[in-house]
């Protein structure tokens, strides 16, 4: 173990889904569209134009702040950070400075089976800025103004991380809390939740030259990443080496950083308060408001996925599939039992995964319960249900499909009597065998009754009679 | 026909609704004003001659078929060019937006539009609004009508310029820190700035956000009153728009008999004894009219001038980012790359004065600038304001001259940015507090114009033109006209 201690800080900005964008009324939803075409006056920074803050982002971030345990600002307000850049038209990013409105909250995660609280140093409001495209070989770049006031949340961590594995809970407890509030969409290959990771190694108390890495766009490479860095800056500094302050990327062949550029001349941003909009006030209505609808979060689900029992990767999985986690929700009320609870974690973790992949679910919390109560009353047996499972993903209900096709286990002893008479009638061979010792005679035998009952016979009632009559 | 020379509002609403005149006579009238001095005051940037001949066509028709019409409908008016008008060039007197088209018209414009008014011509002024006398537009030098070697002052000054002379009935101009009424002083007619908020901002190319507002400049404050009423108002899409409890700005009691009148100290302070006299002259009619007048002293005052010239050019800096030559406006061609495209744009599409507060601007907001600058002048400005709270508390009007002099000569402060910037002493500190102002001529020195302002609380705006209106029911100086 190095004597080197990692901290890592975590800026995470996260697109939101509103409707419109942050400060005009153009459509926030470019996926579709040509480029330039959800533009307008407004968002292309036209003289005389003026921003207009979009009351659905507020209440995302109140959202968002409630869901870090943050303070909301009763009084917050908006800056302009000033910076000449072709993707920034009005030459300066309206954002928050001073007046941030998520104040200082935390998350709380598991980290190899211990849990962890990290600390939200803040989170605001700003808009994102338009898309550079620089087409390969050509003398010019162009810009698609659609991006341009994106709303954005941006989300800084306290320097309270220091492991990879830390790092990697705490970006998808964030993820999942933004998808479980449903502001945003979370689609990371377009950008929706993007990190910038800062790094420092340290054998003191005080801070270690920081590192930034940038453009990492998944959790398991941001954890590779910070390895790889920790080992790479340990090394260094055993060598009585210096680490340089740069910003670095991550090349995923080669699973290493790599500089991208020096230490930057500080940008001075020239922040003053954006005189085009007035403090913003958030009431306590709007906040009571925000907090009636509030969802719950991934770790009140967590917590009570552990209560009952349920393991920590099945616990990931459930969390990271909010439908699928409503499923089981569904499901676990009918069930009651933790031991039939479990059993439908199993089958959502389980034969309900390879489907899912292969298209839209319409598994429903009460089907998927019917299935577990029909093979625990017998009714049907384990391989039945999974026989029939594809079907009630599609949407059939269980019922229904036992009942149509006749699956329904034969468990009456009187009827099942009859028939392995029937079978011991017509087989006075495997009656010899099995009396003279031959063992997989029963088997035959239990075969022969499960053919004539088209696999409907409880196995085990089978058995048990056929044994019975034989040793009669 | 009758006699279309220096109608106001009210008046050239009887003649259209009595049907002695039409809207077509009336704004052809201010057209061929137009032919007439445009050469020698040096107005407009814009003729819009075939649609406002359209819209009063189309007023005529109302008037013919018997409809009523509203106080504004078939009034010919000018704008100054800061305001966007669709499909009318809109130049803020700038190289910049040299050909820029806007693709929408400003909220007051809108406003404007729907209640009938004809607009003939986007007038003269300085560029981006930055300046006195209006010689820093890129494109003219307009001349003050009383005297055609001096400057209309600015920076609206073809608003004030235009009205003054006969050339529409009224004009609507921006003031950040006097634009309407050093002009409106300079050239004897009367200049509201409102207060901050009451007029939507949307559409007007922005000098300092934080201090600019949209007001008349009209003949009389009746006629001042009148417009205002039509283009006062909350608008989503300015969010620093305000909602007051009355816009009746047009009735009410003019009088101003039992009202208590405070004199600023710092203001008179500075006067010679030739504007001294003149200003003591036309206190001594509010006084004849039942005024009570005493002196207020507002100490912080003094520091109007550094403050406002910190804080307008720290927005300036930022506000004329927009302008990289890439979407709108001019683009130098010359220019082989990005770079070369901003500094080449910018640095030929920008004249000396936006330049100059550009980078004063970019300085105060610089990290560790921040503090010493852009800060403790936001701090004044709050003293500012508590001092004008204060002020309105004890009287129920401030009032004070407009300038510290009449009409500068052209060219008079060319080689000196600082004596230019003193010519707002008296107003800059109006537009700090966001509270409204009223200049309204108020005699002459060495036979040119003088105002003074009534000022009043915030949202007061019905208040200070009732004043100004009883006022110029006891003078006559605003029926004064210059010999053209």
């Amino acid at each position: 173990m190095t004597k080197y201690t990692p901290t890592i800080g975590i800026e995470i900005h996260v697109q939101l889904n509103t409707k419109t964008k942050m400060f005009c009324s153009c459509d926030n939803d470019s996926r579709t569209a040509e480029p330039n075409t959800n533009i307008c006056p407004v968002c292309l920074a036209y003289p005389g134009t003026l921003p207009v803050v979009n009351g659905a982002a507020v209440r995302s971030a109140i959202k968002l702040g409630l869901a870090l345990e943050a303070e909301i600002a009763r009084d917050t307000k908006f800056d302009r950070k000033n910076y000449f850049y072709p993707d920034l038209p009005k030459g300066y990013q309206i954002s928050q400075f001073d007046q941030p409105i998520v104040g200082e909250g935390y998350v709380e995660v598991l980290v190899d089976g211990e849990w962890q609280r990290i600390g939200v140093e803040r989170a605001h409001l700003e808009e994102d800025a338009a898309k550079l495209i620089h087409p390969a070989g050509k003398d010019y770049s162009l810009v698609d103004y659609n991006r341009g006031g994106t709303p954005l949340i941006e989300i800084v961590s306290k320097p309270d991380i220091h492991s990879p594995s830390a790092a990697k809970r705490y970006l998808q407890e964030i993820y999942n809390i933004a998808m479980s509030l449903g502001i945003t969409n979370g689609d990371m290959e377009h950008g929706n939740f993007k990190f910038d990771l800062n790094i420092s190694v340290s054998d003191t108390d005080e801070l270690g030259t920081k590192v930034e890495l940038k453009n990492l766009n998944s959790f398991r490479n941001a954890e590779r990443a910070l390895s790889y860095e920790i080992a790479r800056q340990t090394e260094l500094l055993e060598k009585g080496e210096k680490i340089d302050q740069e910003t670095r990327g991550w090349d995923d062949a080669k699973s290493k950083t790599f500089s991208q550029r020096g230490k930057e001349m500080a940008h001075d941003y020239r922040y003053f308060p954006e005189p085009d909009l007035p403090p913003l006030k958030i009431t306590d209505e709007m906040i009571d408001e925000v907090r009636a609808v509030m969802p719950a979060l991934p770790r009140e689900v967590r917590k009570r996925l552990e209560s009952i029992g349920i393991v920590v990767d099945d616990q990931d999985l459930l969390i990271d599939q909010p439908q699928t986690l409503q499923i089981f929700d569904d499901a676990a009320d009918a069930l009651e039992q933790p031991a039939l609870i479990k059993k439908a974690v199993n089958w959502l973790v389980g034969d309900y995964q390879p489907l899912l992949a292969r298209g839209p679910s319409k598994l429903t919390g009460a089907h998927l319960a019917e299935l577990i109560l029909l093979v625990d009353s017998g009714d049907i047996s384990g391989k039945i249900a999974k026989d029939i499972f594809a079907e009630v993903v599609n949407g059939a209900s269980p019922k229904s499909i036992v009942a149509d096709k006749g699956l329904k286990q034969m468990s009456d002893t009187g009827e099942l009597e009859a028939i392995v008479k029937d079978v011991l009638d017509k087989n006075p061979q495997a009656i010899a065998d099995y009396k003279a010792g031959k063992a997989q005679a029963l088997g035959f035998l239990v075969g022969q009754v499960m053919a004539a009952t088209r696999g409907q016979a409880n196995p085990g009632l089978v058995n048990k009679l056929l044994v019975q009559y034989l040793q009669a | 026909m009758s006699d279309l020379s220096y109608l106001s509002i009210d008046q050239a609403h009887d003649l259209l609704v009595q049907k002695k005149i039409t809207a077509v006579e009336l704004t052809q009238y201010h057209l061929e004003r137009i032919r007439q001095l445009d050469e020698v005051l040096e107005l407009t940037l814009e003729i819009c001659e075939s649609s406002a001949l359209a819209q009063a066509e189309k007023v005529d028709a109302k008037i013919a078929a018997g409809e009523a019409i509203g106080l504004l409908e078939g009034i010919p008016y000018t704008a100054k060019d800061m305001f966007l008008t669709a499909g009318i060039k809109t130049t803020a007197a700038s190289k910049i937006l040299e050909k820029f088209e806007p693709p929408f018209s400003a909220t007051v414009i809108k406003k404007l539009d729907q209640a009938g008014a004809i607009l003939i011509a986007k007038v003269n002024h300085d560029e981006f609004a930055h300046g006195t006398t209006t010689e820093n537009s890129a494109y003219r030098v307009t001349r003050n009508p009383w005297d055609t070697n001096r400057a209309p002052g600015g920076s609206s000054g073809g608003s004030a310029a235009a009205v003054a002379a006969d050339v529409g009935i009224f004009s609507i101009g921006t003031d950040t820190g006097g634009s309407i009424r050093q002009p409106a002083a300079f050239c004897g007619v009367t200049g509201l700035k409102p207060t901050y908020g009451l007029v939507s901002r949307y559409g007007v190319v922005a000098m300092a956000s934080s201090l600019d507002t949209i007001g008349p400049v009209t003949r009389s404050a009746q006629d001042a009153a009148i417009v205002l009423a039509a283009i006062a108002g909350r608008d989503v899409a300015d969010s620093t728009t305000i909602q007051i409890d009355d816009y009746d700005f047009v009735k009410g009691n003019d009088s101003l008999a039992g009202k208590t009148v405070g004199v600023i100290k710092q203001y008179i302070d500075g006067l010679d004894d030739d504007n001294r006299q003149v200003f003591d002259a036309a206190v001594a009619r509010m006084k004849e009219a039942g005024a009570k007048v005493r002196e207020i002293d507002m100490p912080n005052i003094s520091y109007s001038l550094p403050c406002y010239y910190i804080v307008v050019p720290s927005e300036i800096s930022s506000n004329l980012s927009r302008y990289d030559g890439i979407r709108f406006g001019y683009s130098d061609e010359t220019a082989t790359d990005l770079q070369q495209t901003y500094l080449r744009s910018r640095g030929k599409g920008f004249g000396p004065e936006a330049k100059r507060r550009i980078m004063t601007g970019t300085y105060a907001l610089s990290a560790g600038y921040y503090d010493a600058y852009y800060k403790k002048a936001m701090q004044v400005r709050t003293l500012i304001i508590e001092d004008f709270r204060r002020a309105l508390d004890e009287v129920d009007f401030l009032v004070g001259p407009t300038s510290p002099t009449p009409a500068v000569k052209l060219g008079e402060n060319a080689e000196d940015p600082v004596a230019m910037y003193l010519l707002d002493i008296m107003t800059v500190a109006i537009n700090l507090a966001g509270v409204p102002s009223v200049s309204v001529p108020a005699g002459f020195v060495d036979n040119l114009p003088v105002g003074m302002q009534i000022i009043g609380r915030q949202g007061d705006d019905g208040d200070v033109l009732r004043a100004a209106r009883a006022f110029q029911q006891v003078t006559d100086w605003h029926a004064k006209r210059p010999q053209l």
